[in-house]
């Protein structure tokens, strides 16, 4: 669904550095980092790639401002992103979802999906519409800018695949 | 289904289990049961980590009184990984960074989870291991211990010599 992909970034090209003996770039190691995947691939059962600067636990090559401590060279890779998904049982909630740091958690006790239980498509499309929902007021929170058509577009965008 | 058109879960920790976590771009493109999915694969998970929580301890009660690990114990715990991924990958689903989860949740290094991983990848029946087989001559060339084991090469307990498999 590419028109739903450009639409959150799930995956987007950019440059990484690798330690290189004859690298052009100064680069200095900064803790944090996040794993990338080879362009067009995405397994997860092999050894970690060339990393980028991130939050998980670990150590990613970072340009440096003044010569830096390593030379290193740029590596175009792609990093899995955008947010995850998760069904939570939450009947004290009248959210049918809601975004809870980078998870978009959708209500799995809430009583309209309970009435799609036996229709997989009405269900398909509740938590779509659930999932824009919680996005478009969790952009519209914490000073964040409102887009009170996000809902729409993003309904659209997945009628239009 | 191959692997790259298998959906990327992971797990979160809740205390009282695991929630399976979707990437949304995988979300967005499957047309299977996703709750059904999700909550089987959290379950399957949440009892491979009993398991191997399990055979963890038994080697770590192993290490306590500084008794040899048996390599049979350490195939155990690879088989309950490969299980676990055949589990998953029968739900269309593969683990995110399946080495950061078992590290976060069994309590131990990457670097010896690879280890277990690959002697159960080059040894497919626990038969092939012998009973007296310990675990510290298969840490050192463990893929070529594991073919040796599958040839064939050192079938009998009585074949096995400290040192004799590294």
């Amino acid at each position: 669904m590419p028109e739903l992909s450009e639409f959150f970034g799930f995956r987007s090209r950019k440059k990484v550095l690798v330690a290189s003996e004859d690298g052009l770039t100064g680069a200095d190691t900064r803790q944090g980092m996040e794993e990338t995947f080879p362009i067009g691939e995405g397994s997860s059962t092999r050894r970690p790639g060339p990393v980028d600067e991130g939050d998980d636990p670990g150590e990613a090559l970072s340009p440096a401002k003044d010569g830096g401590t390593e030379t290193a060279d740029p590596v175009s890779r792609t990093a899995r992103q955008g947010p995850k998904i998760a069904f939570v049982d939450a009947p004290d909630r009248i959210e049918l979802a809601w975004v809870d740091g980078n998870i978009v958690a959708l209500n799995s006790a809430h009583p309209c999906y309970a009435k799609t239980r036996n229709d997989a498509q009405a269900r398909r499309l509740l938590c779509l519409f659930a999932i824009a929902g919680a996005i478009q007021r969790f952009l519209g929170s914490d000073g964040d800018e409102a887009d009170p058509h996000f809902v729409d577009r993003m309904m659209a965008a997945w009628g239009a695949r | 289904m191959t692997r790259e058109q298998m959906a990327f879960v992971s797990f979160d920790p809740t205390g009282k289990g695991f929630t399976a976590l979707l990437s949304m771009a995988d979300a967005l493109r499957t047309e299977l049961d996703m709750e059904g999915m999700m909550s089987r694969a959290a379950a399957a998970y949440d009892s491979a980590v009993s398991t191997m929580l399990g055979v963890c301890s038994e080697i770590e009660a192993f290490r306590a009184r500084r008794a040899l690990i048996p390599a049979r114990k350490v195939w155990l715990l690879g088989d309950t990984i490969f299980r676990l991924r055949n589990e998953l990958a029968s739900l269309s689903l593969q683990m995110d960074d399946l080495y950061r989860h078992l590290s976060r949740d069994l309590g131990v290094k990457r670097k010896w989870l690879e280890k277990v991983i690959i002697f159960r990848r080059h040894v497919p029946d626990i038969a092939l291991v012998p009973v007296g087989l310990n675990w510290g001559p298969c840490t050192r060339g463990t893929r070529r211990v594991g073919e040796a084991l599958t040839r064939g090469h050192c079938g009998r307990d009585e074949d096995v010599r400290p040192g004799q498999l590294s």
